[in-house]
């Protein structure tokens, strides 16, 4: 019985950092996708390609720049215990997953806030790197689990799509 | 100075090539900033010292890209990419490069 306490005492820290990984970790995630969808509405309208060429750019406005955007997002206690235990036995780790997802979100999500703010419409050649910064816990001695990503894209003024001659509507629409 | 990650840059016509220009830096954060991430890392969601750390690294090197195309006389740089590296715990690298040309107006 007494051996049975001591392990249990052992184990409270753990137990302890696992709990609030179930509570406040999934609570900062949730809360952290319903930021981005609504974030996501604001900008909606900012077109983003991966495409190295500028899809139908205005023929007389200011030259383009380039966005740059960056985001670490951390892991949970949870996932990375739950993500180890996985590791072990191998298959998909889902809840590192959501957090790339949360990661590439966010970033392409900034790099378009910042467009709208500098008065560009659009973002072309949109590049998602993973960034390697060592994450290191002094406390702890170990390595942290976290995503860094690192988001760039060049930004422009799009035209208004010129409207198609009559004839031309026509013959689309009775084509179809 | 015209900066774009595309090859080329609408209404400007590249007349000169100048060749690959580059800056880098290393940086690290301090432990302080270390022991807050590794709080974070207990319950999730962003760190924001190494968001910080990738921003002003970032900065740093495009502002070492642009000083080397200056030199090179050049007036706008196409093609930039940006590669990381993480040489130690806690330290990264950032490394910004690009093609620096001289560009002119269309028609002009």
């Amino acid at each position: 019985m007494e051996a049975l306490y001591g392990l249990a005492f052992a184990l409270l820290p753990a137990l302890f950092l696992i709990v609030l990984g179930i509570f406040v970790g999934r609570s900062i995630e949730r809360k952290h996708f319903a930021d981005l969808k609504r974030r996501e509405v604001a900008v909606s309208h900012v077109l983003a390609t991966q495409m190295k060429t500028f899809h139908q750019p205005k023929s007389q406005a200011s030259p383009p720049i380039m966005l740059v955007s960056e985001v670490v997002i951390s892991s949970d206690y949870l996932k990375s215990f739950v993500g180890a235990i996985q590791n072990f036995v191998g298959g998909e780790i889902h809840g590192f997953q959501t957090l790339l997802e949360r990661a590439r979100r966010e970033a392409l999500l900034r790099m378009k806030e910042q467009a709208l703010e500098r008065g560009y419409d659009a973002i072309c050649c949109v590049r998602l790197n993973t960034a390697e910064i060592g994450g290191h816990d002094p406390a702890q001695k170990r390595a942290i689990v976290m995503v860094s990503l690192l988001a760039s894209g060049t930004a422009y003024r799009r035209g208004s799509v010129e409207p198609m001659p009559a004839e031309a509507v026509s013959e689309s629409a009775s084509g179809q | 100075m015209i900066v774009v990650n595309t090859d080329a840059i609408p209404g400007h016509r590249i007349v000169e090539v100048k060749g690959i220009v580059q800056g880098n830096t290393v940086r690290a954060k301090h432990a302080g900033r270390d022991i807050a991430a590794g709080l974070k890392n207990l319950v999730g969601g962003e760190l924001r010292g190494y968001t910080e750390l990738l921003t002003e690294s970032r900065q740093e090197a495009v502002n070492r890209m642009l000083n080397h195309a200056q030199q090179l006389g050049a007036n706008a740089i196409v093609s930039v990419r940006f590669t990381t590296s993480s040489i130690t715990s806690g330290a990264s690298e950032l490394y910004a490069y690009g093609t620096a040309v001289i560009v002119v107006p269309e028609g002009a």
